[in-house]
């Protein structure tokens, strides 16, 4: 009884003390850890509208089963006009989802940048590369036509259906409203 | 204080964790891609290594021994998180490249066997010694892994360009299959190595 007493004590004061000892780190990184978080959108949507920008949320409904636009943006500079949109778009791609970043002006797209993405290392992970996301630099919407990587063609074509589907129902939707 | 250095050494070489014994090998095939990522996780592990030893080490006495293993894996995965969130908050980009694999350091064999083993057992700076020697043990076989890697690979080393421009990248050194090529080569290399030395003593 002893014995079964010490267990419990033990190994209950082991876990009440690492609750503490977590906590108080948690606490300690949490701010960091979020503006590490929305800084890298912020900076990356500063570097495709080419100026310093501000993001504020907006609401959207094109996000279904993982797939879609998972968060998406009102773009404004630091006179408060609004210079364009940007969307986190998810997307299957060859080894699993594909998580892009898409800053559009109207109907163009003003460029892209992967937030996350798993595909084969040296192969599709050049879909991750300036020379393929530089293709995207201001396409039209209407007549959007980009080139796969030749030797990566499921993983950058995914990229392109992602960009062009949800891009498109995102503006159409849009100027419904 | 002599016995000391003997438990730090031992990691280095004749016990190193990755390539003499075998254990803990997760980490080693799937992050050593990239040289900066060998170092972070080598670190990682490290600091997990040496202060849940010290800690194990210091409440040895107290713990039951039926409950050792849970205790122990409590203090682990204690040290485990708050890696990952000082990792997640310093080194965002790092974190994104080890993801999955900074939790699982809670798994790695590597640091069980040594409380189990080791700390458990031995008094508080032996065992700190014994960490400390095994982690910069792992951290090298990391970082060697992972320059293989980086520079066939890549054709850089810690991101600094290592071969001439004309070079065309090994694209399967990157891929999880040149992890087990790389291993394997070192491992047999290794072995050439002790076996010379071990011949040579005895003659």
């Amino acid at each position: 009884m002893k014995e079964t007493a010490r267990m419990i004590i033990v190994l209950t004061a082991t876990c009440i003390l690492s609750a503490f000892v977590l906590s108080y780190v948690y606490d300690s990184t949490y701010e960091r850890i979020a503006q590490n978080k929305s800084g890298a959108l912020l900076e990356k949507a500063s570097l495709l509208f080419n100026q310093q920008v501000t993001l504020e949320e907006k609401k959207t409904s094109l996000y279904e089963n993982n797939v879609g636009v998972y968060q998406s943006f009102a773009v404004y500079d630091n006179e408060k006009n609004k210079l364009g949109d940007a969307l986190v778009i998810d997307y299957p791609g060859y080894n699993g989802y594909l998580r892009i970043f898409v800053t559009l002006r109207q109907d163009t797209v003003l460029g892209i940048e992967m937030i996350s993405q798993s595909e084969t290392p040296g192969v599709g992970s050049r879909i991750a590369e300036s020379d393929f996301k530089d293709r995207f630099k201001n396409k039209d919407l209407k007549t959007f036509d980009v080139d796969t990587i030749s030797g990566a063609t499921i993983s950058s074509s995914s990229v392109i259906k992602a960009v062009k589907e949800y891009a498109t129902r995102y503006e159409d939707e849009a100027g419904n409203n | 204080m002599k016995q000391a250095t003997i438990e730090l050494i031992k990691g280095l070489w004749k016990e190193n964790p990755t390539f003499r014994m075998l254990i803990g090998m997760c980490a080693p095939l799937a992050i050593t891609n990239m040289v900066f990522n060998g170092i972070m996780m080598g670190l990682a592990t490290t600091f997990v290594l040496v202060l849940s030893g010290l800690v194990v080490s210091l409440i040895k006495n107290i713990v039951p021994h039926k409950v050792r293993i849970p205790v122990f894996v409590v203090i682990i995965a204690t040290f485990v998180t708050v890696a990952d969130y000082y990792i997640a908050a310093y080194y965002p980009d790092t974190h994104r490249v080890l993801g999955l694999y900074l939790p699982l350091i809670v798994v790695n064999c590597l640091i069980l066997a040594r409380i189990e083993a080791f700390a458990s057992k031995m008094p508080v700076f032996k065992s700190f010694m014994d960490a400390l020697g095994m982690g910069i043990g792992f951290t090298l076989a990391l970082v060697i892994i992972s320059s293989v890697r980086e520079i066939l690979g890549f054709g850089t080393w810690l991101g600094i360009k290592a071969m001439p421009a004309s070079y065309q990248p090994m694209s399967i050194m990157i891929q999880p299959a040149g992890a087990f090529i790389t291993l394997g080569l070192i491992i047999a290399l290794i072995n050439i190595i002790s076996r010379k030395k071990t011949s040579g003593d005895s003659a």
